[in-house]
This record gives structure tokens, sequence and C-alpha cells, in this order.
């Protein structure tokens, strides 16, 4: 499908990449370097994700370790695959996984007790069940679409201009039909059928 | 696969962009300062539920309000205590492109609210008179810079977050700024792993003002 090798960044992921090798090779180092290396940086992704929420600290730091507890076990496993995903491409896959359950579980929870949805977030009760699930499946499935559109963003396959991948970047970013006329310099309207052809295009090329 | 599904794709590659930049800017935290050292788990916010009093109480002023350092010297600080509640810094060579100061001040006015039940809060870019980061700022300029901008008429209390350091890991939203603040300031139930909170290549100094 791509039309172009893998070519991952190698400033931001290299450390993690070599660490993760160790731990696969069984170094406890290693994994404790990696679990030192990844926790901080899964927080912050779960804070930004849960925003203000009622005990939004907690909840990020617990799923942050459930994420951490699904990288290990998959990683010992060798379920990761380096020639399908950058590691940072898959730890955002798990924790992706890892979040989704969080709400689905959540979700069960308050339909089940009446309880409203209200801002206290994930439960406690929440994030320990998380671990005993299995992300590999989903996760490698996943992180290997993911990868594939960071490849396009990056201008590594696709086939789209520049100024195609900055409007697909603004898309990303969750710009509106009139932000992303302002950026592309064009009316709402035109911006719209932009975005509707570069997702077509987009979804044509990632179906194979 | 359809324009749906590719819509999703692409925010979630948007994440996990955002995501590896968090990792690699978590690297480097071994050479970080403790965050907030010293101080005990979530003292200044109190328990959760004070916590939640402060986000009802927030009436956010005017979001990204840009402030020019040298306004201050030109104003002097209203009397009263500064302390310094913490502190961590001292990167080097920072590209200028790339690196800013932003403050999220928390004021408290009337008698009813103080630093845990702030009346309103504020986010502001600000540019440091020294042109350097919030580490290497005169004491008093975080308050006085935020004095500028109260959003209270009489303020008793200002808890200041000055924050240095690349855009990308510095808060993009008021609700960012709010769940920064929370995250360092404590909710009464964890304070403890101070990079948690922040990217180690982030300075940052707290600063409280009292008049009392």
């Amino acid at each position: 499908m791509r039309d172009d090798p893998r070519q991952p960044d190698p400033a931001a992921s290299s450390h993690l990449d070599a660490l993760a090798a160790r731990v696969i090779a069984g170094d406890e180092f290693a994994l404790a370097e990696l679990h030192e290396a990844l926790t901080p940086g899964l927080t912050r992704h779960f804070l930004r994700k849960l925003g203000g929420q009622r005990r939004a600290i907690e909840q990020a730091e617990e799923l942050a370790q459930a994420a951490w507890v699904q990288v290990w076990a998959l990683l010992q496993r060798g379920a990761y695959d380096p020639q399908r995903a950058r590691l940072t491409t898959y730890i955002y896959g798990v924790a992706h996984i890892v979040w989704m359950r969080a709400m689905r579980e959540q979700e069960r929870r308050q339909q089940r007790d009446g309880a409203s949805l209200d801002a206290d977030g994930v439960s406690g009760d929440t994030t320990r069940a998380l671990v005993e699930g299995d992300a590999a499946e989903d996760a490698l499935e996943l992180t290997s679409q993911i990868e594939q559109v960071r490849e396009v963003l990056a201008g590594r396959g696709g086939g789209f201009t520049p100024a195609e991948r900055d409007a697909l970047r603004a898309i990303a970013e969750g710009s509106t039909d009139r932000e992303l006329a302002k950026r592309l310099g064009v009316a709402a309207s035109t911006a719209n059928e932009r975005r509707k052809t570069l997702l077509a295009r987009l979804a044509k090329w990632l179906g194979g | 696969m359809n324009e749906r599904d590719a819509q999703r794709l692409l925010e979630m590659a948007h994440e996990a962009e955002r995501l590896e930049r968090d990792l690699s800017g978590a690297m480097g935290a071994a050479d970080a300062l403790p965050l907030l050292a010293g101080r005990g788990r979530g003292s200044m916010f109190g328990s959760s539920t004070r916590w939640g009093y402060w986000r009802a109480a927030i009436a956010a002023c005017a979001a990204f309000v840009l402030v020019f350092g040298a306004s201050w010297l030109q104003r002097s600080l209203p009397k009263g205590t500064v302390t310094t509640i913490a502190s961590r810094g001292g990167h080097k060579a920072k590209p200028a492109a790339d690196h800013a100061t932003m403050l999220i001040a928390l004021f408290a006015g009337d008698e009813q609210s103080n630093a845990a039940e702030p009346e309103c809060w504020c986010l502001q870019r600000f540019a440091p008179v020294s042109g350097g980061d919030v580490a290497s700022m005169a004491p008093e300029e975080l308050i006085a810079a935020s004095m500028e901008r109260a959003c209270v008429t009489s303020p008793r209390q200002v808890v200041v977050i000055g924050l240095s350091g690349p855009r990308e890991h510095l808060p993009a939203s008021d609700d960012e700024a709010r769940s920064l603040a929370k995250c360092l300031l404590g909710d009464g139930a964890s304070v403890g792993s101070g990079d948690v909170c922040l990217a180690s290549s982030v300075d940052l100094r707290v600063q409280r003002w009292s008049n009392e």
C-alpha cells in the first residue's frame, strides 16, 4: 500500500526503541528505565484527555499505569512489530485502547448503577479492570493504520502535495470549515468540499 | 474505510504526534529538579471538593492576554509578602522561535475566596523584561506582571504559575491551563511526582503574594 519505505523519526523515538529492544531481550534495568521514560508522558497524555475533571490526576496516573502494563506485557510477548509502526505510535495505540476501554467500562457502570454522567470521570475500579484485558490484536491493527497516516502527514506516502498535507494536518487538529478556509485562503464552502475530497482520497489510500 | 474513519485516524495520528513529543520531553526527566519539592500533597487547593468549588468559581479573564514585561517596572507592586512556592529551571540555549513564557494567575479578592478557592484566573502570554525565562526573572516580576491583568479589583492573594519552554509543551487552551494548574497545585490527592505535570524541558516558578 505504501509507495515509500517507512522512515521513523530517529530523534523522537530512537532512545525508546533502544530501550524497548533491551526490554524484549530481558534486560530488567531497561524495564525500569522504560517505565521511567513512558509514565510521565503517558500521564500528561491522559491528563489532556481528562481535562478539568475531578480526580483527573489520580485517574491519569491510573490510566498511564494501565497503559504501561499493557505496553510492557506486549513487548515481553513479542507482539510489537517495528516494521509496522514506530514504537511511539504503538504506545499511543495501546494508550488509546486503554482509554476507550475505560470509557466503555465507565459507561457500563453508570448504566448499571444508574449513576449520572458527572465529572467524576473514570473510576479506580474501571482502570484496574483494564489491565486484565488484552490489547495485542487491537493495538497492532490500529497502530498500523495510524502509522500510515503519520507517514502521509510526513510526506512519505499517498501522493499528497505539501498544500494538501497542510490541509490534512489542519483537519487532524480539528479545524472547522471556517478555520480551514482561513488557512487555505478559500471560501468556507470550498474548504468543506476540499475536506471531503481529501478525506475520501485518504480513505481510499488507507483502504488499499 | 470511509471518510469518517479517515478523519478519526487523522485525529489519532495528531494525538500520537503529541504523545511522541510528550514522551521525548520526558526523556530528560532525570536531570529535572523535583517539582514542588518539599510541598505536601495537595496543600494548595485542599480537597477535591475544594477543587470543584474552585472550578465553579472560575471566571476566566481574557484568555491569552499578551503582557509586555516592561510595564511592570513602571508600576510598584502592592504591599504584601511574596513567597516562592516552587522553582525548577536552568535550561540553557533556548531557540527563541519555538519557546514561550506563560503565566497562570489565580486571584482571591473578597473575604470568602482564597488561594484554594480563587475568584478568577488568567492565562497570559508573557515577555520577561530580562528576555530570559521564568527561572531567571526578578523575584517580584511574575507577581507584578499578573497584577497588571488582575481580574479582581482588590486582590488579597495571588498565586502565579510561570512557565517557560517549548510552545508544544505549554498549555494551548484554558482547559489545558486549568488541568495543569490543578496538577501542579494539587487537588488533595497527588502532587508527589513532579515531572508528571510538566515536560522536563519546561522551566517553572510558582509564587504566591498575599497582603495579609
